[in-house]
């Protein structure tokens, strides 16, 4: 699971960014029962969705 | 006695720290001295500049994490044992390092360190005790220039 950081999170010191992607997973285990593995990101870097989500999608040939 | 540091997140990607070094380059934000320090997905640069504030405005419009923070640039004597006399003081004085990197002073030469502790005012104490020289003002450039 990949999370962005924003700069209230951040910290200068490695082991405080370690802890709070502990605390994210703990967190993620608590709520829905799931191990996630997490990856900390830069803002913006996580793919937004544009519009409605794609849930049907046509394979038929063109005429 | 504090200095500013600059400290910037960046994600363990190819060309992040030349997209943030090249900002500050545009922004005419000159680098004294840094350290990156990297874990397995991410990375933490600290940069001494010119004028942290100005650095730290610059990479937040082009929504860049950062942070200033005070640190401490410690005169080290330049010989062998230098170091391990200072940090022994520290240690006897209570003090954690947190991290810290190793530079040359500009206008002396002298081998300077900086340093973040867990307790900043108790290390200023303990150095102040024993004689060892804070640098009030940075004006660092790499070793060997």
């Amino acid at each position: 699971m990949r999370v962005e950081v924003t700069a209230e999170a951040f910290s200068d010191e490695i082991r405080v960014m370690e802890a709070l992607k502990r605390n994210i997973q703990e967190k993620i285990k608590q709520l829905l029962g799931l191990s996630a593995k997490i990856t900390l990101v830069e803002p913006g870097s996580i793919e937004r969705s544009v519009g409605k989500a794609k849930r049907v999608i046509d394979l038929r040939k063109k005429m | 006695m504090n200095i500013k540091q600059l400290s910037v997140f960046l994600e363990n990607k190819a060309g992040r720290l030349a997209h943030v070094t090249r900002i500050l380059g545009d922004a005419k934000v000159n680098l004294l001295a840094l350290s990156l320090a990297d874990s397995s997905d991410f990375g933490i640069l600290r940069l001494i500049v010119d004028d942290a504030e100005r650095a730290q405005a610059v990479l937040k419009e082009h929504q860049v994490v950062c942070a200033v923070h005070d640190v401490m640039a410690v005169e080290v004597d330049d010989r062998p044992g230098g170091l391990a006399d200072l940090l022994d003081l520290l240690d006897k004085g209570g003090v954690n390092v947190e991290y810290m990197y190793a530079f040359s002073e500009k206008k002396t030469g002298r081998a300077a360190l900086i340093f973040r502790f867990d307790d900043t005012a108790k290390a200023a104490a303990c150095l102040k005790q024993s004689g060892i020289n804070i640098f009030r003002k940075v004006d660092l450039a790499p070793a060997g220039k």
